[in-house]
């Protein structure tokens, strides 16, 4: 569950709810160049930002950082509000604030940047899967969902490849950041069992030694039939049988 | 039950046969079973070195299984391959 800092919590605290008379004051007076109007309108509406922040809030993104980046939205909203219009401030800035937070969740989200189009397209695809699946028991081909987003198999292909969750094998799933995904990838080098690796090299120092037991002709029989020399995969001067040569060739 | 003469290993070489003709070609007369003991010969050899190496007394069948064995004929491949 995300966490709010003490600060939020007293300004949140500290300035209560507007009603619709306030808020029409404070922006008439924020039109004017009244810096305390600004704040207080801003301050009393930080509610609205924890609440959709929240909203949009997950495992891997920063509630803080996203709680920022909403607040620029509320920033945004205060600037562009016109109060003669009659609407309430709650209902023009929360478009605003969903703007920014998800301006941040898509920057962020990923390593690699993926337009808002893409992700947008991505997640109705998502969306028409589900609901196939759900109707038909089974994963619809891309021909199917590309008639049901109304768009070409290839943009489909293209979308579901680029929106693929990336992980960094330096990224932790705990909290405490002691298991990465670098330390759950087997060590395969010899220093990760270096008595291994000795009874290795010598068991290969052996084999080779044995090897060289072999007389010239045995090994000649042997490289033949295992096809291990390049040197002797010459065929064309040996008489071998007219299938072999076939098998060879093919 | 019946002992069997023949290994099948994965290979892209030659038959018996034809390393047959090959070596009478080369001066080195002979059919395709003397090939075929040569290859079960130089197997045991290996096999044998190893086993006498690490100490393991085994005895003379037991030596012939493991060279028969595939999984040691591909290793012994495997060697003479990375001494190209």
């Amino acid at each position: 569950m995300a966490a709010i800092s003490a600060d939020y919590s007293r300004i949140i605290k500290e300035n209560p709810l507007l009603t619709k008379k306030q808020e029409i004051e404070l922006s008439r007076r924020i039109k004017k160049g009244d810096e305390l109007a600004r704040k207080k309108l801003i301050e009393s509406n930080y509610r609205l930002v924890i609440s959709i922040a929240k909203k949009y809030h997950r495992r891997d993104l920063d509630f803080e950082d996203l709680l920022q980046e909403s607040s620029i939205g509320l920033l945004k909203a205060v600037n562009k509000f016109d109060p003669e219009l009659g609407y309430k401030f709650s209902t023009y800035a929360c478009w605003w604030i969903k703007q920014a937070a998800l301006q941040y969740i898509n920057e962020n989200s990923t390593n690699i940047k993926v337009p808002t189009h893409s992700r947008l397209l991505n997640a109705k695809i998502k969306k028409e899967i589900t609901a196939f699946e759900n109707k038909n028991g089974r994963n619809p081909t891309l021909e199917e969902i590309s008639n049901l987003v109304d768009e070409p198999v290839k943009k489909i292909k293209y979308t579901l490849k680029s929106n693929k969750h990336i992980a960094s094998i330096d990224n932790s799933n705990d909290e405490s950041n002691t298991f990465s995904l670098l330390n759950k990838i087997e060590d395969t080098s010899e220093f990760s069992n270096p008595a291994a690796s000795l009874e290795n090299k010598e068991l290969n120092q052996i084999v080779e030694e044995s090897l060289s037991l072999l007389t010239p002709k045995e090994e000649k029989i042997i490289r033949l039939r295992f096809g291990i020399n390049d040197n002797d995969n010459n065929f064309a001067k040996f008489p071998v049988t007219p299938e072999m040569r076939k098998y060879l060739e093919s | 039950m019946k002992v069997k003469k023949y290994v099948t290993v994965k290979h892209t070489g030659l038959g018996l046969h034809d390393i047959a003709s090959v070596m009478t070609k080369c001066g080195d007369k002979m059919n395709h079973s003397t090939v075929r003991n040569i290859i079960n010969r130089s197997f045991v050899k290996i096999a044998e070195n190893i086993s006498k190496k690490y100490e393991l007394n085994h005895s003379k069948e037991e030596i012939f299984n493991i060279a028969k064995s595939p999984d040691f004929q591909e290793s012994v491949i495997e060697l003479l391959k990375r001494r190209q």
